[in-house]
């Protein structure tokens, strides 16, 4: 690739290349990669494949405080990924879900429940008015069965949490 | 302060090559790893009741003794979406059939519909004629899968209803 100042310049003949809207076109097209990249969701597992929903509506974010509980199935080929301590701790559960909360190993549904009610007391501890304007965000996997999530949601609500939502990918409609 | 005139063959030329270099190699870096995720939603829950699933359960149908613990309002819909799956040999978790019941009508024998485009049918029926309002209870079986609780969910909101609450299965 020339640049400029090459051999023919000697000759009269000004032979470089404009690089510049190249370069404009090309430092563009990185801003927009960049912009758009997501190596890692900051909340939500990559192992939980939503639902589909046609009537889900758009996040809302003026949320105070979220609280993301994703819930898989638990299958034999996500087990096989986990040191094998935490995958036989999660093996024996008479539950066939597993918890997945970012920043924590994977949880079976009594160990969420332990969890979400010291979650619900620290976060009542260092509310100014002693109320607990969390929301909880379920990301079910859609294969999860009904029963599985409801328990869940009866942890939510024993743990003092009330207010809840659920997560599903939006189905976009063409035209 | 004076200048001095310039030559007439000095021109500065930036190094663009290097910068074109790095910058085509850090632009294919982005594009392969560009996975544009898919947009997410988010729907309103309304708590699953305790005296709600105590007044469906025949051998404690006395729910005075749940209210108290449970602190939020319920919905008051008058109809319920049983959603029915197969049975045990067939563990799929897909929907077989959804029993409709209406609370004002409990002598009434609860209608069945066998899909969702029958579902649609009845509730844009009902909802023509007035006879819903925008609030539904839905109480799925345990089996069913959250992708059908969704399907249910739609065609609920489709037909106007956006007050869904659950049941427990």
């Amino acid at each position: 690739m020339s640049h400029g100042g090459g051999g023919g310049a000697d000759e009269g003949i000004d032979s470089d290349f404009c690089l510049t809207p190249l370069l404009d076109l090309v430092l563009q097209m990185l801003m927009f990669f960049i912009i758009n990249v997501n190596f890692v969701a900051e909340q939500v597992s990559p192992d939980i494949k939503l639902p589909r929903s046609e009537s889900a509506r758009p996040i809302d974010k003026a949320d105070p405080t979220t609280l993301f509980l994703n819930q898989k199935v638990r299958t034999e080929e996500f087990l096989n990924r986990l040191p094998p301590a935490e995958a036989r701790r999660l093996r024996d559960d008479r539950n066939s879900s597993v918890i997945l909360v970012p920043g924590l190993p994977p949880m079976t549904l009594d160990e969420a429940k332990a969890w979400l009610r010291d979650r619900h007391e620290l976060l009542k501890k260092i509310s100014p008015d002693g109320e607990v304007k969390a929301v909880i965000h379920f990301r079910p996997d859609g294969d999860l069965e009904l029963d599985q999530m409801f328990q869940l949601m009866k942890h939510c609500q024993t743990a003092g949490f009330t207010r809840m939502k659920l997560r599903a990918n939006v189905i976009q409609r063409k035209g | 302060m004076r200048r001095s005139k310039p030559e007439a063959d000095s021109r500065i030329t930036l190094p663009i090559t290097a910068m074109l270099d790095m910058t085509f190699q850090l632009l294919f870096f982005f594009i392969i790893n560009f996975r544009p995720a898919d947009l997410e939603g988010q729907m309103d829950l309304a708590l699953p009741s305790e005296n709600e699933k105590q007044a469906h359960d025949q051998k404690n149908p006395d729910p005075s003794k749940a209210v108290a613990k449970d602190p939020q309002p319920e919905i008051q819909a008058d109809l319920t979406l049983k959603v029915k799956t197969p049975g045990a040999q067939n563990a799929s978790g897909a929907i077989e059939s959804i029993v409709i019941s209406d609370a004002r009508l409990p002598k009434d024998k609860p209608e069945e519909v066998r899909d969702l485009d029958a579902l649609r049918q009845y509730l844009e029926r009902k909802k023509k004629e007035g006879k819903i309002k925008d609030a539904i209870k839905v109480q799925g079986d345990g089996r069913l899968r959250m992708k059908h609780v969704i399907e249910v969910m739609d065609i609920c909101r489709s037909t106007g209803i956006d007050k869904i609450s659950f049941v427990q299965p």
